[in-house]
């Protein structure tokens, strides 16, 4: 099904890069662009890249393809059909292009070919914390937190905590608990809010848990609370659905990672349009 | 599920599509156009890797969009430039602006 629909996108993007590349008329051409930019935001759909599909309709669709409309009605002559619009290189260009995608296709089968099928999304995750009370101990508590998938295979093995209710020798008010290495190569780690000091595990105090992996460079990808309601509770599991949809992650690395280079292409951006106006001025 | 060959080998028609293009077509628009499909086929690569080999991770996509940015004002830029060369040269078949040749 979503390999039909890849195949489907994929040939209307080619068929239409191909009329991009070879029509005559390049107002049509340019009409057969935005064709290919909305399909390419499919593919992005598809590969579970949400903003950037919406970004993609946006700005190609939405803004450079209709600059190029304008600057296509703007030189008038250019459109009529009668004008050849390649030049003699046709033949060598298609021999170097053709070179260039056997080198590419060639280089990609040896290369990434022994990939193996899709990691786990995170945005379809569930965690699932389940606490209990050892018998043995009166206050040592029994973490275990889980991540499974939408439909309820964990992909993550379970890792347990073992928390106890003294308060820890740094004034961190978070203190990370237990990191082990999981067999699909992710660290599940949690995090215990210790806001009251000396009075753990009232009744009706929140507890705070932190689950992340290291793939996400020791990005929280979530926050569970757990109330507990009962002392006398052996066991409670908590459940809540990782909030990580996409443009909250790409905002929170363009925020936090990649500030600098968000700042520098803002500045950039800003100086290429102040210099597309120059240029394009009357009296320059 | 296309694996991601798949995504990476329609990048590749993509990029090649357009190196044709941009050797071919003797209007500038066109071959502004053409790079803005190579751009295409670029950030399909970035989303698709960032896709497969990190799915937690998803610093390909913010450099997609920081391409997105950059393809904004190159083809604003260009076509500016494209506006100027039409005032001067009345017409942009870019195999007869050949001022810079001597």
């Amino acid at each position: 099904m979503n390999l039909l629909l890849f195949y489907i996108l994929a040939a209307i993007i080619v068929v239409s890069a191909i009329l991009v590349v070879t029509l005559r008329n390049v107002f049509h051409s340019a009409l057969f662009l935005v064709m290919a930019f909305f399909m390419v935001a499919g593919i992005y759909l598809m590969l579970n890249a949400e903003f950037l599909a919406a970004v993609q309709v946006l700005i190609y669709v939405g803004a450079i393809t209709i600059l190029m409309l304008f600057a296509i009605m703007l030189t008038h002559k250019i459109q009529s059909s009668s004008i050849k619009q390649t030049n003699q290189k046709v033949i060598p260009a298609a021999i170097i292009s053709l070179l260039f995608l056997a080198l590419a296709i060639f280089t990609i089968t040896r290369s990434f070919g022994d990939i193996p099928t899709e990691k786990p999304n995170a945005g379809a995750w569930t965690a699932s914390i389940s606490v209990k009370k050892l018998p043995s101990h009166d206050k040592i508590w029994n973490w275990t937190a889980v991540l499974e998938d939408k439909a309820g295979k964990n992909y993550i093995a379970s890792s347990n905590l073992g928390l106890s209710p003294e308060v820890p020798a740094n004034d961190d008010m978070v203190q990370p608990w237990a990191e082990r290495k999981q067999p699909s190569g992710y660290i599940l780690s949690a995090k215990a809010d210790y806001s009251t000091r000396n009075t753990l595990y009232k009744e009706g105090q929140t507890i705070y848990l932190k689950i992340w992996s290291q793939d996400v460079d020791y990005q929280s990808i979530t926050d569970a609370s757990w109330i507990i309601t009962n002392i006398n509770d052996t066991s409670q599991v908590v459940k809540t659905k990782l909030s990580n949809s996409n443009p909250d992650q790409i905002g929170q690395l363009l925020m936090s990672q990649f500030v600098l280079p968000f700042e520098v292409v803002s500045v950039l951006l800003l100086m290429a349009l102040v210099g597309a106006i120059i240029i394009s001025r009357k009296d320059s | 599920m296309p694996g991601l060959t798949h995504f990476l080998i329609l990048a590749a028609i993509l990029f090649s599509l357009g190196i044709f293009g941009l050797i071919t077509r003797r209007n500038a628009v066109g071959v502004l156009m053409s790079i803005e499909l190579m751009f295409n086929a670029v950030n399909i690569n970035f989303v698709a890797f960032s896709r497969y080999l990190t799915p937690q991770y998803l610093s390909g996509q913010v450099f997609s969009i920081f391409i997105i940015t950059i393809a904004a004002a190159e083809a604003a830029v260009g076509l500016a430039i494209v506006m100027l060369i039409y005032r001067n040269f009345r017409g942009i078949e870019v195999d007869k602006i050949d001022y810079m040749k001597w």
